[in-house]
């Protein structure tokens, strides 16, 4: 049986994201007495997207400490 | 007690045995459903999502064919669940069989670098608007290269384009669960020549992607 989703590298954000796209928005929806909760499903993104916000800006941050490059014309 | 569903299979063979804690399952007509017995409702987060992906996988990959419940779905009583199953077998029995022995590869095509055909005239607007066109064609290229790529192993293709902040490309391809580590692999050296990025290829993970049941009318 295939691995898991490993969450050990950087990289495993995208992964977690695109899991988390796939299991809240795909899947057979099971209609009558069911409810799908929309408010965990927003608790769940707010979660990744404080993530990946941070990442977000860490880049920025590193992006705009660096010195100007030189651009023509 | 609450049930939070997690997967549909067949009930012609026993339950696999699963060590998740309070799992059960419910069979109505052909169909068993699982769930997990819950006290109440409760805020789910990343660890509940998790849970749900492990469970959903474990039980595909036992049975060869379970279709993943949206999450978070909540039923009140294992009666519900009954009413529920009965009410869309043909729908539910159907999906399955066009699940069964597949699993999903999930691509997701990240820029390594800035583009370097980035616009430097007119306004901010001019210029982001630019830019975006241009990221668009890129990806537009990116997905139609990939899915030559793919190969006749890939038996179905979704994809999106430009999903979010960062993403290029994000491709779900179903494959025989046999041969998906194959294609894996084979996908991750599949960027096209001269373009500078990455190709993540997650899974095999259960077809969510593909686990679709048309709504009832009335």
């Amino acid at each position: 049986m295939p691995e898991y989703v490993s969450l050990a590298a950087p990289d495993d954000e995208v992964a977690l994201l695109d899991l988390a796209d796939r299991l809240l928005h795909k899947g057979v929806v099971i209609t009558g007495e069911a409810t799908i909760s929309v408010g965990g499903v927003d608790l769940i993104y707010l979660g990744l997207n404080v993530l990946l916000t941070a990442a977000e800006n860490l880049v920025q941050k590193r992006d705009a400490a660096a010195p100007p490059r030189d651009h023509a014309g | 007690m609450q049930l939070l569903l997690r997967g549909i299979t067949r009930a012609d063979a026993p339950p696999p045995r699963l060590t998740f804690d309070g799992l059960a399952h419910v069979e109505a007509a052909s169909l068993r459903a699982f769930a997990s017995c819950i006290e109440a409702r409760t805020a789910l987060g990343r660890g509940e999502l998790l849970e749900h992906h492990r469970i959903v996988h474990e039980l595909h990959w036992r049975t060869r064919a379970c279709l993943p419940v949206r999450f978070p779905t909540w039923l009140d009583s294992e009666a519900a669940v009954r009413t529920s199953l009965e009410h869309r077998e043909p729908e539910l029995g159907a999906a399955l069989e066009r699940i069964r022995d597949r699993a999903v590869l999930a691509l997701t095509v990240v820029a390594a670098a800035l583009d370097e055909r980035e616009p430097t005239r007119g306004g901010p607007g001019t210029r982001y608007l630019r830019q975006r066109a241009t990221t668009l064609s890129r990806a537009e290229a990116l997905a139609a290269a990939l899915r030559e790529r793919a190969g006749d192993e890939v038996l179905d293709i979704s994809q999106s384009i430009m999903p979010r902040s960062g993403v290029l490309v994000s491709i779900a391809v179903l494959v025989n669960m046999d041969r998906a580590d194959a294609v894996a692999e084979h996908l991750r050296n599949a960027a096209p020549d001269g373009e500078d990025v990455r190709i993540l290829v997650n899974g095999p993970w259960p077809p969510y992607t593909f686990a679709v049941v048309p709504a009832r009318e009335g």
